[in-house]
């Protein structure tokens, strides 16, 4: 540590430009991640606010929620200590005067189920002209007991809770038959459709001939197949990892190159009789060095970053994951220096001596 | 007054076959302690080949080499390290001091790696040779004069019997050169070292306890 610390503090500008690209790496790093998390939060909040045991969707929709379409009746050939059907509907929003449209998620339930989310200001819905808005749909202009409309339907907003979204969009709650007649208007309909059932504790289904076939799965496997969930992630963890790989060639090409230039310099120490195994420890330490700094200061930057972020740029800081991702930096970093390793090994004391 | 480096019979080639080369032809050598001996030749004559042998960083093709008793031809790459640490100062051509340590720091180093410390010595030592003042420089502030005031330091710094000069006065000018090679002759008369320069300046010969003279591999004594 003393010979690679006093080399940092003689070689300033050089030790400062390669902290300087761990630090933009790193950031790249917790940016990504925090984007990652950001969105797949955003995609999945009200489902894991559920704190469901399973899922059921109709065998035939292949998990994708939309295209199981379930009535109400098919809740009872589920058994479990808790189920309740729920109807989903992508649609958007409006003031009761017209305006701007908002986006958001319909969910359609009883209002005594325990997939309702509680109220934080007002109360929970009852009638089918009441709904309880997601905290986040506040900050569009929308204020508690005003009047809104989806698709001319009217409907007043009597409760608001705590921030929750699916498919990045503000959630709505609101009774089952209102539903039905926001989602499919006059269109003939079964009684009450549904899209899932949610059930706590042991589920088992019963499967019958001539009856839609029903499929149970655990909410991260129904997570995983929202539209777009898993390509997101998978997209940007693999640019993550990635950079993981970029780090250690960074890395490992300055120390190489420093290492090259230091090979007279290793070549005194050696002749002098200081062990290969201090040198080697020594470029190992700074390796650390580099990336502990590198790191730190990313993810102060990032932190920073994300208290000025647009709120249409979902983000959100994970902190068990940004210590791991912090652990795999500095890690990489460090197995980055060993390529300079064999170099140092290599250098014969011999050189050290007579050298013109 | 008993001898630090003993050379017997040694022999060094490179190569082999049509290439081979005869390096060093039946060396005999030694030196005692309080003993300042130069070596001089022309380049190419196996001066600095000499050198690597007795400091123990080759090992040579036949004969042997003993250091204070212990024989450097038993030892692994790792002991003889260990005994070049202990056993043996080298003061090299330009400079053998790391560019990025201020000078009290190049003797830091050692303590690290001794892991013991001993500011006082540092500090006997740097005032001794009258560089105490400049312990806080970096090398490449020092003049060329005081950097091998500062490498003849480190060479003393572990106390070991034997110190092994190659062209100490290389890069410097006459004059100082000259005060170079008698603060060699003083350390080695006043601290009983075995001291060995090399050099092919024969002006810098005139402090030497005994010369020898290097010449295709084979040492003679000339004084």
């Amino acid at each position: 540590m003393f010979l690679a610390w006093k080399e940092i503090r003689y070689a300033k500008l050089r030790y400062g430009l390669i902290v300087g690209i761990m630090i933009l790496v790193a950031y790249v790093v917790f940016m990504l991640s925090g984007l990652a998390n950001g969105l797949a939060d955003g995609n999945r909040t009200a489902i894991d606010d559920w704190r469901a045991s399973a899922i059921i969707l109709s065998e035939d929709s292949n998990k994708i929620v939309n295209a199981s379409q379930l009535q109400i009746s098919d809740t009872d050939r589920v058994s479990a200590e808790e189920k309740v059907g729920v109807g989903i509907y992508s649609t958007a929003v409006e003031k009761k005067n017209g305006g701007e449209k908002t986006n958001v998620s319909i969910f359609g339930t009883a209002n005594d189920s325990f997939v309702v989310p509680k109220v934080t200001k007002g109360r929970t819905y009852k009638n089918n002209d009441e709904a309880i808005v997601s905290e986040n749909l506040l900050s569009e202009g929308y204020k508690l007991n005003q009047s809104i409309k989806v698709n001319d339907q009217k409907l007043k907003i009597v409760g608001v809770t705590k921030e929750t979204t699916y498919t990045l969009a503000p959630v709505i709650y609101l009774n089952s038959s209102v539903f039905k007649t926001l989602k499919y208007g006059s269109q003939p309909t079964g009684s009450d459709p549904i899209n899932l059932i949610v059930t706590k504790g042991k589920t088992s289904i019963s499967n019958q001939k001539s009856q839609t076939k029903l499929e149970e799965m655990t909410p991260e496997t129904f997570i995983e197949n929202i539209p777009g969930y898993t390509p997101e992630k998978l997209t940007l963890n693999t640019m993550i990892y990635f950079l993981f790989v970029v780090v250690a060639a960074i890395i490992g090409i300055f120390m190489y190159v420093i290492t090259l230039q230091k090979t007279s310099i290793f070549g005194v120490m050696k002749a002098q009789g200081v062990a290969t195994s201090y040198l080697v420890r020594s470029i190992l330490a700074q390796a650390f060095l580099v990336g502990f700094i590198g790191v730190a200061v990313a993810i102060g930057l990032s932190v920073l970053t994300s208290l000025v972020l647009p709120s249409a740029m979902p983000f959100a800081v994970h902190w068990t994951e940004w210590g791991l991702y912090s652990v795999v930096l500095v890690l990489v970093a460090m197995v980055g220096g060993l390529f300079s390793m064999r170099t140092v090994t290599k250098v014969d004391p011999v050189t050290a001596i007579g050298g013109e | 007054m008993s001898d630090v480096l003993m050379m017997e019979k040694v022999v060094k080639k490179f190569g082999q076959g049509h290439t081979e080369v005869t390096a060093l032809k039946n060396i005999d050598f030694t030196v005692a302690e309080g003993e300042f001996v130069s070596v001089i030749g022309p380049s190419g004559s196996g001066k600095s080949t000499f050198l690597t042998i007795a400091g123990g960083l080759q090992t040579p093709t036949k004969g042997m080499i003993t250091i204070n008793g212990s024989d450097f031809g038993q030892m692994n790459e790792k002991e003889r390290s260990k005994a070049r640490f202990k056993e043996i100062g080298f003061i090299l051509q330009s400079s053998n001091l790391i560019p990025f340590l201020k000078v009290q720091e190049q003797f830091q180093l050692v303590e690290k790696i001794e892991k013991e410390k001993n500011a006082k010595k540092i500090e006997e030592l740097l005032k001794s040779l009258d560089i105490w003042e400049l312990r806080n420089q970096y090398p490449k502030a020092l003049s060329g004069g005081e950097r091998q005031r500062v490498a003849i330091a480190r060479s003393l710094f572990n106390d070991p019997q034997l110190i092994l000069a190659d062209e100490p006065t290389a890069s410097l000018d006459s004059d100082h050169a000259y005060d170079v090679v008698k603060l060699l002759a003083k350390e080695a008369h006043e601290r009983s070292k075995a001291i060995v320069m090399v050099t092919h300046d024969e002006r810098m010969t005139q402090w030497s306890d005994k010369i020898y003279q290097m010449k295709d591999g084979e040492l003679l004594i000339k004084q």
